[in-house]
């Protein structure tokens, strides 16, 4: 996959639900240019990077044992949400990377635009004016707002597909959500993923199933992953109501 | 009713670059109707081509747009398809925002913040960005604090080259060549401590960018100029060097201008210890006090820097080198016009002071350091060479001279090492070594007679210890044990004094040693979220002195206590309380009257005396990374119980300072905050300070006891940011009122105002137009107010990414002077002070 210079960086929050019913918030990049991107997680990408050589390694094990004798593990960064979705519109491929803290996978997809339909409405968003788009993409309804004003036919996660920048999206349950809170030119490098020997090669709709296994049941998830028994009383409370972004593999 | 032919359009074409004609792929194209509505819309392919099917293009617009290009737009009525477009480059205008989960970022206890996000056009080195993020704060001389602490470790790249004189960085590196700033809180340096020792102190570390690792980067400056007052010729240059490579790090820098920035301080190592030598000047000689505007208005200077440091990482260790030269020559002109209004006519006495300085300061740090998870070694050699001659010439009705020399000699060499063995045992040994020679010369002429006074003074001090510390389950119990020695002699003359045959000690001869035993048990305590920290020194101290005292023996207990709670990630308070006896300041003590200018004589005391002092302080932070919150406050309250007092007298045209043997209680107030916040929305941040201090101490004047009260409050705030893309701005205020109250008679309340605001005008990416005013309003006596105004202004041309050309004029009104004059019932009082006037500075920058 090339690795050009992006021309735009844009922050977005990223709004979803952990499988306990917790509302999470995280920071998410997207780098495009005109015939890539690349939509990541920054923590994640910091964790990766640590992990990829030695030293990193020592670094980041000194950085958990520190925080844990301080009782604040939870400042420690960590694969919160592995997430990298590169766009590769000239090759036809979206690279991803995905999965949860215990199961990191990847696999590549062709790049596919969802098929938008533009409404009327308008609204503003970062002083840019925006207009109202609907899809249905893999299970759920989603709806974006996109700017002509920033020509660049991108958006968060794998939506993009519409004649400007998209900068706002929800699906219909309100389970998911990405709205920018920055952007501005760039000329950062659209560098690879650092570790990816970490990710595991699968294909999505096993990735999704391998997902849910271990989410509705999560003890025993955690039991296969770190090889010891671990129990917790009352069981680990799961809402099941939630779903991730795709839902096509049930 | 017109009949509808049912067909499809087919809009298509290619898009190319203007210049080149190649084609260019993944440009939005967009057709729209009459009403504006989007109606179609599609991206050009790898070969610039696109196609879009639409019933009408009746009334319809084509969008053609990329990123870098200038967008195109035109309607469809009257152009014939297909189409050919062609896009020039072109910069977008976007209206930024700034990338908020990049601008700071918080990684357990590592805060990392993006130089690009606070970078500002006016900004040069990267002390100047600095200065913008919040929680950070950034002295003149280059000083950084976080969160209202001192921090602990200056790194560049994980490497520490410069030690404390961190301020050759933070003041030469370009904020260009660093991407991120990261802030370690909780920062302990030696990897041997690591789990063991709990640190409060904060550590920076500056990450560069790829293009300024691995290879050495430049930027020099060369500025030549005129100025009005003093009239003559004027310069500004600077070369700065560094590489940054894994094997070796080296920053050099010359530096040398007469535009009033004193570059002595540039030097200053912000982590050194007080000389254990303890020597201090006895001789008092300074130029003319000056108004208290900004250094740079009032300072008549010729400077020079040179330093170079360096770094090579050997086998296990580390080698060090840092050898610094600075030269500074100030002038200093004064004078002071005093009418008594009297029945017999007005009497005026008028006093012109003319003074300079000259000061050289050579140093040099030799430094070998292994710093490994079981194994610290350290030994460091420092030298230091000072040399100060200072002449003071006072004309009018008591005309007389003066002229220094002042010159300091020191060599120390300190030794540490740490071994850690099974987990967590640790022991270490110490040994440090400091020698000092401190000569002064004074030599006044006064109505025909001339008055030496010379001073030698040396001392020589040696401390060597050994501790032994281990941790079971977050407690870590330590015991310091060690041996100090102290050898000093102080001989001073005075000749030519023949006015007072009958008082003696015009020559002295003192020496003071010691010879102290002490240990220290320490205990730390350290779970989950709070940090104890106790540490109890007693030592037992000899002290032999010269004939004219009786030796003493001495214990002292001083222990000390401190607690650092730290409930999350985003909130921490310490406390700390200590109480203690300690010794006197030695160098107080001397039976013979010493010259300390040329109207003041300095008697000691001749005995020997214990103090003691008690304190207690409260520092709380608090943090909001995410909303780029920052705010941290402090409050210090401490006793003090001398049993000597400062006393002074006159003798005929001479005050006489001394001690007098009466107990003197002294108390301090201190309360500091400061908060800080980003403004994202204009990629800006502001900040609001505020301080008090009430100072309560005892003096006796003529025999009666005074006791005098300082107090003294201010608040300060700034904004800054760049709202629109060609236009930034800062702006701060400070707001100053003290009030000395002695006794029962209260003096008024004084005040101080300083506005500052700089504009930044950037009309194209290759210009910029910045223009600063500074305005003073100083409250000289109750109600009486002296304002001044101060313009500057600076023209930049960027002719390409490495060359600058700039024009600058400061104090544009040519305002040379700040006079005023103050009136009371029996007198008046003039003083008159020079300022630096006009000045035009023509300067080239360049940089590789």
């Amino acid at each position: 996959m090339a690795a050009g210079k992006a021309d735009l960086e844009v922050s977005y929050n990223y709004k979803y639900f952990h499988r306990t019913g917790v509302e999470r918030n995280a920071g998410m990049i997207l780098l495009a240019n005109a015939s890539e991107s690349k939509f990541y997680s920054p923590e994640t990408e910091y964790v990766d990077s640590l992990e990829s050589s030695p030293a990193g390694r020592d670094a980041y094990n000194q950085m958990k044992m520190a925080a844990f004798n301080g009782g604040n593990i939870k400042s420690v960064p960590s694969r919160r949400l592995p997430m990298y979705i590169f766009k590769d519109k000239a090759a036809g491929e979206t690279e991803v990377y995905d999965g949860q803290s215990m199961m990191l996978f990847t696999f590549t997809e062709p790049y596919e635009a969802q098929e938008w339909e533009i409404c009327d409405s308008t609204a503003t968003i970062l002083g840019y004016e925006c207009t109202m788009a609907v899809c249905d993409f893999r299970g759920r309804r989603w709806t974006a707002w996109f700017t002509p004003e920033i020509p660049v036919q991108d958006g968060p996660w794998k939506l993009s597909g519409l004649p400007g920048l998209i900068l706002a999206a929800s699906e219909s349950s309100g389970q998911h959500a990405f709205t920018a809170t920055g952007l501005q030119t760039s000329e950062r490098e659209i560098s690879p993923v650092f570790c990816k020997d970490a990710y595991e090669k699968t294909d999505r709709i096993a990735m999704l199933k391998a997902l849910r296994e271990f989410d509705d049941n999560p003890e025993a998830g955690i039991n296969a992953a770190l090889g010891i028994k671990v129990t917790v009383s009352g069981g680990i409370k799961v809402d099941k109501s939630l779903d991730y972004l795709e839902t096509d593999y049930r | 009713m017109a009949l509808v032919l049912e067909a499809q359009v087919t809009v298509g074409g290619t898009v190319l670059e203007g210049g080149t004609g190649e084609p260019l792929p993944g440009a939005s194209v967009i057709l729209r109707n009459a009403e504006g509505k989007i109606r179609k819309y599609t991206s050009t392919d790898a070969n610039g081509a696109f196609a879009l099917q639409s019933q009408s293009i009746q009334g319809y617009t084509l969008n053609v747009s990329l990123l870098g290009f200038a967008k195109q737009t035109f309607s469809l009525d009257s152009v014939s398809l297909p189409l050919t477009i062609v896009l020039v480059p072109a910069t977008t205008a976007l209206k930024e925002v700034a990338v908020k989960a990049d601008r700071i970022r918080e990684q357990g206890d590592t805060i990392s913040y993006n130089v690009g996000g606070f970078a500002q056009a006016q900004d040069r080195s990267i002390g100047d960005v600095l200065k913008r993020m919040p929680g950070l704060d950034v002295s003149n001389d280059g000083r950084i604090k976080y969160q209202g602490e001192d921090i602990n470790k200056f790194y560049i790249e994980g490497s520490d080259l410069l030690g404390g004189k961190y301020g050759i960085a933070t003041n030469g590196i370009s904020h260009d060549d660093v991407g991120a700033v990261e802030v370690m809180e909780n920062h302990q340096p030696l990897q041997v401590l690591s789990g063991i020792s709990f640190s409060d102190k904060a550590a920076i570390n500056l990450k560069l960018k790829g293009k300024a690792k691995a290879a050495w980067t430049f930027h020099g400056e060369a500025g030549a100029g005129y100025a009005w007052q003093p009239e003559g010729a004027i310069w500004n240059g600077e070369v700065f060097a560094m590489a940054v490579m894994p094997g070796f790090q080296n920053i050099t820098t010359l530096k040398s201008n007469n535009t009033g920035d004193n570059l002595s301080g540039l030097a200053t190592d912000f982590f050194a210890s007080r000389r254990e030598t303890g020597l201090s000047r006895y001789v008092e000689l300074a130029l003319p006090g000056v108004p208290s505007l900004k250094a740079k208005r009032t300072l008549f200077n010729r400077s020079a820097l040179a330093s170079t440091n360096s770094l090579w990482k050997v086998k296990n260790g580390e080698l060090k080198t840092q050898i610094d030269y600075t030269f500074n020559r100030a002038v200093a002109q004064a004078a002071n016009i005093t009418t008594y209004f009297l029945d017999g006519g007005n009497r005026v006495v008028t006093e012109n002071r003319d003074g300079r300085d000259r000061s050289h300061s050579l140093s040099g740090k030799f430094i070998y350091e292994v710093n490994q998870k079981t194994t610290f070694i350290n030994n460091t050699l420092r030298t230091n060479i000072d040399w100060d001659d200072m002449r003071l010439n006072v004309s009018g009705t008591l005309p007389n001279g003066q002229s220094a020399s002042l010159p300091d000699y020191y060599v120390a060499n300190d030794f540490k090492l740490i071994k850690r063995f099974k987990g967590k045992h640790l022991v270490t040994f110490r040994s440090d070594n400091e020698w000092e020679s401190l000569p002064q010369t004074l030599s006044v002429s006064l109505g025909g007679s001339k008055l030496g006074q010379h001073i030698g003074d040396h001392a020589f001090y040696t401390h060597e210890s050994a501790a032994y510390t281990f941790s079971v389950k977050g407690v870590t119990v330590g015991l310091e044990g060690g041996v100090k020695g102290y050898v000093r002699s102080m001989k001073s003359e005075l000749s030519g004094m023949a006015d007072f045959p009958d008082i003696q000690g015009f020559s002295t001869v003192v020496s003071t040693n010691y010879f102290t035993v002490y240990a220290t048990p320490k205990l730390e305590y350290w779970v989950k979220r709070v940090n104890i920290i106790l540490n109890a020194p007693l030592s037992f101290a000899h002290y032999t002195f010269s004939k004219a005292l009786a030796n003493r023996s001495e214990l002292y207990f001083s222990p000390l206590l401190s607690v650092n709670w730290k409930p999350n990630n985003r909130f921490s308070l310490t406390l700390r309380g200590s109480s203690g006896r300690s010794p006197m300041n030695l160098n107080l003590i001397q039976p013979g009257y010493i010259m300390t200018d040329y109207r003041s004589f300095r008697r000691g005391v001749d005995d020997f005396y214990t103090s003691t002092s008690q304190s207690v302080s409260a520092n709380i932070a608090y943090k909001h990374t995410r909303r780029g919150l920052f705010a941290n406050g402090m409050v210090l309250q401490s006793w003090s119980h001398l049993p000597y007092t400062m006393a002074q007298q006159l003798f005929g045209d001479y005050i006489v300072y001394s001690y007098a043997d009466a107990a003197s209680d002294g108390k301090r107030l201190m309360a500091m905050t400061n908060i800080g916040k980003t403004l994202y929305f204009m990629r800006g941040s502001a900040s609001v300070k505020g301080s008090f201090s009430r100072n309560e101490s005892h003096l006796i004047s003529q025999a009666d006891a005074v006791n005098s009260v300082g107090t003294g409050w201010s608040l300060g705030a700034s904004v800054n940011g760049t709202p629109l893309q060609w236009l930034g701005f800062d702006y701060s205020f400070d707001f100053s009122n003290s009030r000395l109250a002695i006794d029962s008679s209260k003096n008024s309340w004084l005040c101080g105002i300083e506005n500052t605001l700089l504009i930044n005008i950037m009309p194209h990416p290759k210009w910029e137009w910045r223009i600063k005013g500074e305005h003073y309003r100083n409250e000289l006596t109750a109600g009486a107010y002296k304002n001044a105004f101060l313009l500057d202004t600076k023209l930049v041309y960027k002719l390409s990414k490495r060359i600058e050309l700039s024009a600058t004029i400061d104090n544009i009104l040519n305002q040379r002077s700040y006079n005023y004059t103050t009136y009371s019932e029996l007198s008046s009082f003039e003083s008159q002070r020079r300022l630096r006037g006009r000045e035009l500075l023509l300067s080239i920058s360049l940089r590789k």
